[in-house]
């Protein structure tokens, strides 16, 4: 073969791959646009509408008692397996020289019982954790199929029937949200678990299973697109702070005086 | 000799067409129908999600069937707790408006009252908190799972 005709040939195989590129980009474009029965265009869930709200939480860490009830709602409405967690609360006792000792019985599902540290406690109180619902999430970032997103309103969700539990979602997320158990007798057991700011509930205008349980107002649910919400008020006129800011998740949970010591 | 060539760049050319083409077709079959309708997911997802079981009713579910226990609540020290904190979710006792099952009874009212009221030092101090074996012994009583409530009424308890 000479010269000439091998520089054609890979002209023309330049072309062919770049039209090829083309067809593929343009493909899956008017798949995803496809007619559906309900939702085109519209909110996906019927009368509730999806662009008026944008939520958010306000967790008070001076308020908690660490009574461990949202942990207990959780699970039951959830049917969180035994030995994760969606939400859980953990506990700080910090010494007079900054020593901190942390812990979370059971995730504080039972409440708890004894005092850990036996040096002298400086301060100590308790931080009710969850997923931030973040949103430059990076679980969603690293999801290889999809499965894993964030909805207009605000709540990153798994959608279970498709994940195919890599974990990596599990791995991203800095706060240590998700989870996948390997039970087989758990429903959807092998893919990945999360909170889902009780998603079956806020579309109903019911308040999450761990706010609704709280009886001392530590944890609120917030609608940043609601301007009356007191909530809403707390978040953007108090001082607030968000875990590891440091990371740009932009995390939806707020927290209230949260202590230095807390990740 | 360069017709023998042509042949060959068009075999592959072809070859490459069909995978192209197979890759097209099992795509129509391995996504989702509704998938990137409103970003990189399966947007049919999202009613699932809302259509799962709410499992709390709330207060007012409760007071359906037992409004004197609403009213002896709602007047006392606890109203801020709701039922389903010390029973159960409302789901393990109610389906439909008709009742299945017995509330599972709380087995330890120690541990119960203990959640909220055991003197932990995390805990805040303007929260109302008491060393329970301490309290129990000074009232000359016997610290035993149901003692709590021999001298408190949980659903109104005096301050």
């Amino acid at each position: 073969m000479d010269n000439v005709s091998r520089r054609e040939f890979i002209r023309k195989a330049a072309l062919a791959s770049g039209g090829c590129a083309v067809f593929l980009l343009l493909g899956p474009g008017g798949k995803g646009n496809a007619a559906q029965p309900g939702a085109e265009g519209g909110s996906p869930l019927g009368d509730y509408d999806w662009e008026q709200h944008q939520y958010a939480y306000l967790i008070d860490t001076v308020k908690c008692i660490g009574c461990g009830m949202c942990v207990k709602a959780c699970k039951a409405e959830n049917n969180v397996p035994d030995g994760f967690f969606r939400t859980w609360i953990e506990r700080y006792e910090i010494s007079e020289d900054g020593e901190a000792e942390v812990d979370s019985p059971n995730g504080g599902l039972d409440g708890f019982e004894e005092n850990v540290s036996h040096v002298k406690i400086a301060k100590a109180f308790f931080v009710p954790k969850m997923c931030n619902h973040c949103a430059a999430s990076p679980c969603v970032q690293v999801c290889p199929v999809g499965a894993s997103y964030r909805t207009k309103d605000g709540v990153v969700l798994v959608d279970q029937e498709h994940c195919v539990g890599c974990g990596y979602c599990v791995q991203a997320c800095p706060y240590g949200s998700r989870f996948i158990p390997h039970d087989e007798n758990t429903p959807y057991a092998r893919t990945a678990h999360k909170c889902t700011l009780c998603y079956h509930r806020i579309t109903k205008g019911l308040k999450p299973a761990c706010v609704a349980a709280c009886p001392v107002g530590a944890r609120q649910l917030a609608d940043m697109k609601d301007q009356f919400d007191p909530v809403r008020k707390r978040i953007i006129t108090e001082r607030v702070a968000v875990l590891q800011p440091e990371l740009l998740t932009e995390p939806s949970c707020y927290y209230s005086a949260l202590d230095k010591e807390v990740r | 000799m360069a017709i023998e060539h042509k042949k060959h760049v068009f075999r592959i050319f072809l070859l490459l067409g069909a995978v192209i083409v197979a890759a097209l077709i099992a795509r129509i079959f391995a996504v989702p129908e509704t998938f990137g309708r409103y970003g990189h997911y399966r947007a049919s997802n999202l009613p699932e999600h809302a259509a799962r079981e709410v499992r709390h009713g709330g207060n007012e579910s409760c007071a359906k069937c037992h409004a004197d226990k609403k009213t002896e609540h709602d007047g006392g020290g606890h109203v801020a707790v709701p039922c389903e904190d010390c029973h159960d979710a409302l789901a393990a006792h109610v389906k439909d408006g008709k009742k299945t099952a017995d509330m599972p009874r709380v087995k330890s009212v120690t541990r119960l009252c203990g959640r909220c009221h055991r003197d932990l030092i995390a805990r805040r101090d303007d929260f109302p908190k008491i060393n329970i074996e301490k309290h129990v012994k000074d009232q000359g009583a016997e610290l035993s799972d149901q003692v709590c409530f021999d001298c408190h009424n949980p659903h109104n308890p005096a301050p």
